[in-house]
């Protein structure tokens, strides 16, 4: 086996150009198929750690899709906000064990602003339960204190202590600049590899108090401890219930809560509907990903099968020695197995190098946070099956050879 | 008496397509009886289409008669399965073309190794010194052996070849036209080589060509035109077209 090993090695090695050009086309091809299930992998699984450990999302009626995604994932518009007075319901209510409340709108540069309280640093869980943490500073205290994630932080290089100015709208560049109201990082947050790293939080009250007239507002600038507005509404809630028995009463009495049009969905739930709509575009790109592949693929079994003609003389020497035709067949096989393999691993490689080098670029441009480490069952058996169709297309190429050695004489010409 | 080295019987071979035609003279080869003795060496002469290829196809093996049987030192090729004949012919048989002995892609020492390997008598340290004694033999310097086959000339490698062929210590080497690509003198000194080659190990030569000049190494010559009957109904039939032709 050795010995044809090193001979498929070397038969390869003689056809330099051709062996090339095949061995790049496999390459990319194998490359964009692995990326593929990658990044396919890895949405997955970032999308799955956003939130854990809430039993409820409460908001405006609306679809449950469409809470999700701005509560969770800051896409999207809220259509409608809830009564604070709701929240302050749902908090005291005897089924609930915690609430954080979700104020959405604004943004700083991009990024979307989130007023929130205490409850939230508390409680809110992403990943395997894991806690929010603070890379520097604390959370907020005073009407004007911010709190950033970790990919802000990083993208508009903020420190604790640097001043930032908050606009109404959800755009880079709004019109109307809340300029008399800058605010004061006060902590910026460990990385979660959740949409928590691209928010800027500050308190609820402060929210209400950046849309105060500029006349009113200089008065709470100059004089915030006392002259903080009373939050009158809230875009979402989400909470933690004492027992999750409670789950589906709670959300039916919150469905047919009277004082206020409410909707609670289970984040579990909506997050599955959410990813069946994925589902869709995930396929299609591994459809893709499968026909360059196999286009590859074909050109391999060309390669192998427009040198067939050139090695009669070199099958005739084979046989001779005593070599049969599955062995020449077996020659061919190896010869087709060693070239993807050699593909595989140069695009493993490429792919390693291309998650590390575009780390950052991903997570700042798409919020894509993608782990290098490529060596998932999923993807290893990825490669096997791209190594058992190597095995088939190799077939016709195979069996022209076995008919040469077949059919072959010596005519020493 | 001691086994013969080949024995053929009443051996026959037509190419399949030619089946069809209900015609007795569609044989290639016909030969009624023919035997050579173990250590003898033999020069079978005859002109492109006598049937030399064919021979020395069905005499490894390659080819299976269509009829009659031949045997190679006692056993009888005809009946062995084809992975059998592969592996007797590995062990048994070297085989030295006009050109084209080796694989051209691999080193001179892998493709002695390959005989080896398809013989299954690896052994590694010892296949190298076998190699290298064989080289030498063959007035051919050790370094030879590390060389790709595409650097040497023709000469060189019609030597490897021979050494190729011997490696496994074959009790038969058949021999194609190995001379053709050489000049006088290199094709001299060959051929002085590869008969000493064969009294040394008492290995029994059919070395095929059409040159009769190289016919007086050899004691015993055999002419394919006779000894084949189907060469020569070809010829008759083929000269009796020619009066027809000439008399219009």
């Amino acid at each position: 086996m050795n010995t044809l090993l090193s001979v498929a090695w070397f038969s390869l090695l003689s056809r330099k150009k051709t062996v090339v050009l095949t061995f790049l086309s496999l390459t990319i091809s194998i490359m964009v198929l692995l990326s593929v299930e990658h990044i396919r992998l890895q949405a997955k699984e970032s999308f799955n750690r956003t939130i854990s450990g809430v039993d409820l999302i409460v908001g405006a009626p609306s679809g449950q899709l469409n809470l999700l995604l701005y509560t969770v994932f800051r896409m999207g518009s809220p259509t409608n906000n809830i009564d604070y007075e709701s929240y302050e319901m749902l908090r005291d209510h005897e089924l609930v064990k915690w609430a954080i409340p979700i104020s959405l709108g604004d943004s700083h540069r991009g990024f979307r602003v989130m007023g929130t309280n205490d409850a939230y640093f508390e409680h809110y869980k992403y990943g395997n339960k894991q806690a929010l943490d603070f890379e520097d500073g604390r959370a907020f205290e005073t009407l004007f204190e911010a709190v950033i994630g970790a990919d802000v932080a990083k993208a508009l290089n903020y420190q604790v202590g640097d001043k930032i100015v908050i606009a109404h709208g959800i755009g880079s560049t709004s019109f109307t600049n809340h300029d008399k109201a800058p605010f004061t990082i006060s902590g910026i947050l460990s990385a979660t590899g959740t949409p928590i790293d691209k928010t800027v939080h500050v308190s609820l009250p402060a929210i209400d108090a950046i849309h105060l007239s500029s006349k009113a507002l200089a008065q709470v600038v100059a004089n915030p401890s006392e002259l903080s507005p009373t939050p009158t509404s809230v875009t979402g809630v989400m909470l933690g219930l004492n027992s999750k028995f409670a789950t589906f009463t709670l959300q039916r009495n919150i469905n047919n809560y009277p004082d206020d049009r409410l909707m609670a969905v289970l984040p579990g739930v909506a997050m599955a509907e959410l990813w069946t709509l994925m589902a869709t575009v995930e396929n299609l790109l591994r459809v893709i990903a499968a026909l360059v592949l196999v286009s590859s693929l074909i050109g391999l079994s060309t390669m192998l099968l427009a040198s067939m003609n050139e090695r009669k003389a070199e099958i005739a020497v084979f046989r001779v020695l005593g070599a049969g035709p599955t062995t020449i067949l077996l020659l061919i096989l190896l010869e087709a197995l060693i070239l993807v393999s050699l593909s595989i691993g140069a695009a493993m490689l490429g792919l390693s190098l291309a998650l590390v080098g575009l780390e950052t670029w991903l997570a700042s441009e798409f919020g894509l946070f993608l782990s290098s480490d490529i060596l998932s069952p999923e993807l290893l058996s990825m490669t096997g099956f791209v190594l058992a169709a190597t095995v088939v297309v190799s077939i016709l190429p195979g069996l022209e050879a076995y008919r040469n050695a077949l059919f072959v004489q010596l005519s020493g010409k | 008496m001691s086994v013969l080295a080949v024995e053929i019987l009443d051996v026959q071979y037509s190419y399949k397509k030619q089946k069809k035609r209900l015609n007795e003279n569609n044989n290639v080869l016909s030969i009624e009886s023919w035997q050579l003795a173990q250590g003898e060496r033999v020069f079978l002469y005859g002109d492109s289409g006598s049937g030399k290829t064919t021979l020395l196809n069905l005499l490894c093996g390659i080819l299976q008669p269509s009829s009659g049987h031949i045997s190679l030192f006692g056993e009888n090729i005809t009946e062995l399965s084809n992975t059998k004949r592969d592996t007797f012919r590995a062990q048994n048989i070297g085989v030295v073309f006009q050109k084209f002995n080796l694989i051209p892609y691999l080193s001179v020492y892998k493709n002695i190794q390959l005989a080896a390997y398809f013989a299954k008598s690896q052994g590694s340290e010892n296949l190298q010194q076998r190699a290298r004694n064989l080289i030498s033999a063959l007035n051919l310097p050790s370094s030879i052996l590390h060389k790709q086959v595409a650097q040497l000339s023709v000469g060189q490698q019609q030597r490897v070849a021979i050494a190729r062929a011997l490696v496994n210590e074959p009790k038969l080497l058949l021999v194609d036209e190995p001379t053709s690509a050489l000049d006088a003198s290199a094709r001299d000194a060959f051929m002085q080589l590869l008969m000493q080659m064969c009294s040394e190990s008492n290995t029994s030569l059919i070395f095929v060509s059409h040159d009769t000049a190289l016919g007086e190494y050899f004691e015993r010559k055999v002419d394919l035109m006779t000894l084949n009957k189907a060469s020569l109904a070809y010829k008759q039939t083929s000269n009796a077209d020619l009066q027809k032709g000439g008399d219009l």
